[in-house]
């Protein structure tokens, strides 16, 4: 399903990324473990059309480079490590779903907020909420919602639950794998913690200095 | 006893974030505060060094550190434990350093003996006292930190959350670190973490924390009897082969 192919990312003439290859299959999960400034993250971040890249990506055997954001969007989504950074501070969380419903000028909005809300085992009564009013566990959990709401078939995973107590932490775990299997998604996971990655991916490459070390559990 | 806390609870406008806790240290000893966030663990520290801010309320029926009762003491009284009885250190060095100072300047100020033969017992070089914290990674600011707590050859180190902002081998590495250097200046610890999986590697004493209570004491080896324990013990992750 992703195939990335010797992809190299480069900010400012210091190599992050160093042509890595890797192939992600349908259904399954690829987790990418490492220290800090190894590059895991900017992976993420060149598939999600973040970061300028040489070299291929391919999803579904499209090139990505050929793709609108609006068509990624639809594809892959991603959801951060502290979702405090990455939600808009003055949008609900109901504003925050409809964004990329609008956008995309679907027309059963509040049909699908409430099934993605739902999904993610939060309440409707928290739809008028800002994300400051929300608890990290639920703030995360509607980030997820919002990666999801367009139904794409990869998710893309930054650390999603680095941020969170230990407790909260499992719950999130819970949830990823149960939509994992009721979706037949697809992750891309970054994570510190062998443990985590090993909940959700079948395979795991471990980071270096930019470059992958195929590795496996 | 160094540290013996009797009833103490801290206040916000009517709401208790501390409840009633009680809690006794003896010196050299070494005890993590467990609990997740909000569950009063990092304001009880707080109130360990009179740093609770107002509107915080704190009462207790005693709160005797190093043998001086401060319940009702006042800053200047608290500023002689601040740093020389228990010193502190947080999460992230990007806050709990001077931004403006080198590290050289912030040790120096503190310090009794040599700025370079405090980095030397964290590990670090002396060039780094020219630096800012801004210009070091998140690791050396915690080891430079330390070496300031530890400038003051404090009784006690709170340390709250120390590893939570660092990956998790730079996070082995200041554990360890901070083990060494605990022994060697026989210091006692009280860890504040979220991680139970740290505390009970690290403290042979635990203290779980729930709404502001201690909802069971926990020593190496025991089986925990409380639900929220045991739910905290269930949620660390573990590798399946």
């Amino acid at each position: 399903m992703l195939s990335l192919r010797n992809l190299t990312v480069a900010i400012d003439g210091k190599i992050l990324v160093d042509n890595i290859s890797l192939d992600v299959a349908a259904g399954d999960s690829f987790g990418l473990v490492g220290p800090s400034g190894s590059g895991k993250s900017t992976v993420l971040r060149a598939i999600a059309g973040l970061v300028d890249y040489s070299g291929e990506i391919l999803f579904e055997g499209i090139n990505m480079k050929s793709l609108s954001n609006l068509e990624r969007a639809k594809r892959i989504n991603m959801v951060f490590q502290d979702p405090y950074g990455s939600m808009h501070p003055r949008h609900t969380v109901a504003r925050a779903l409809a964004e990329p419903l609008i956008i995309h000028g679907m027309a059963d909005r509040q049909e699908r907020i409430d099934q993605a809300i739902a999904e993610v085992g939060l309440t409707g009564d928290l739809l008028g909420r800002y994300p400051h009013q929300l608890s990290g566990g639920q703030r995360q959990r509607a980030a997820i919602a919002r990666a999801l709401i367009l139904k794409p078939r990869l998710l893309l995973l930054d650390e999603p639950t680095s941020a969170l107590d230990m407790t909260v932490q499992a719950d999130i775990l819970d949830l990823l794998e149960r939509l994992k299997r009721t979706h037949g998604l697809s992750y891309l996971l970054v994570a510190h913690t062998p443990a985590i990655v090993a909940r959700l991916c079948e395979r795991i490459g471990r980071m270096e200095n930019g470059r992958l070390i195929p590795d496996g559990c | 006893m160094l540290i013996d806390v009797q009833n103490l609870s801290v206040r916000f406008r009517g709401k208790s974030a501390v409840d009633g806790v009680s809690l006794q240290l003896s010196l050299g000893e070494r005890v993590a505060i467990v609990g997740e966030s909000g569950s009063g663990k990092s304001t009880l520290g707080r109130a360990l060094l009179g740093l609770v801010a107002h509107p915080g309320l704190v009462v207790s029926d005693r709160l005797s550190i190093d043998g001086s009762e401060m319940s009702r003491a006042g800053q200047s009284d608290w500023r002689k434990i601040r740093g020389r009885i228990i010193g502190l250190m947080l999460q992230d060095p990007r806050y709990s350093l001077h931004p403006t100072m080198t590290i050289g300047q912030q040790i120096g100020e503190v310090a009794d003996r040599a700025v370079g033969d405090c980095l030397a017992e964290v590990g670090l070089s002396p060039d780094i006292a020219r630096r800012y914290p801004h210009q070091m990674s998140g690791g050396q600011g915690q080891r430079a930190y330390l070496a300031m707590a530890l400038a003051q050859h404090p009784k006690l180190l709170i340390a709250d959350e120390p590893t939570s902002a660092l990956d998790p081998p730079m996070a082995a590495q200041m554990m360890a670190l901070l083990g060494e250097r605990m022994s060697a200046e026989r210091m006692g610890l009280l860890l504040i973490t979220h991680d139970i999986d740290l505390a009970m590697q690290t403290c042979p004493r635990l203290l779980v924390m729930q709404d502001g209570r201690i909802v069971e004491e926990l020593l190496q080896g025991q089986t925990p009897a409380h639900p929220f324990t045991q739910r905290l013990i269930q949620s660390i992750p573990r590798l399946p082969c």
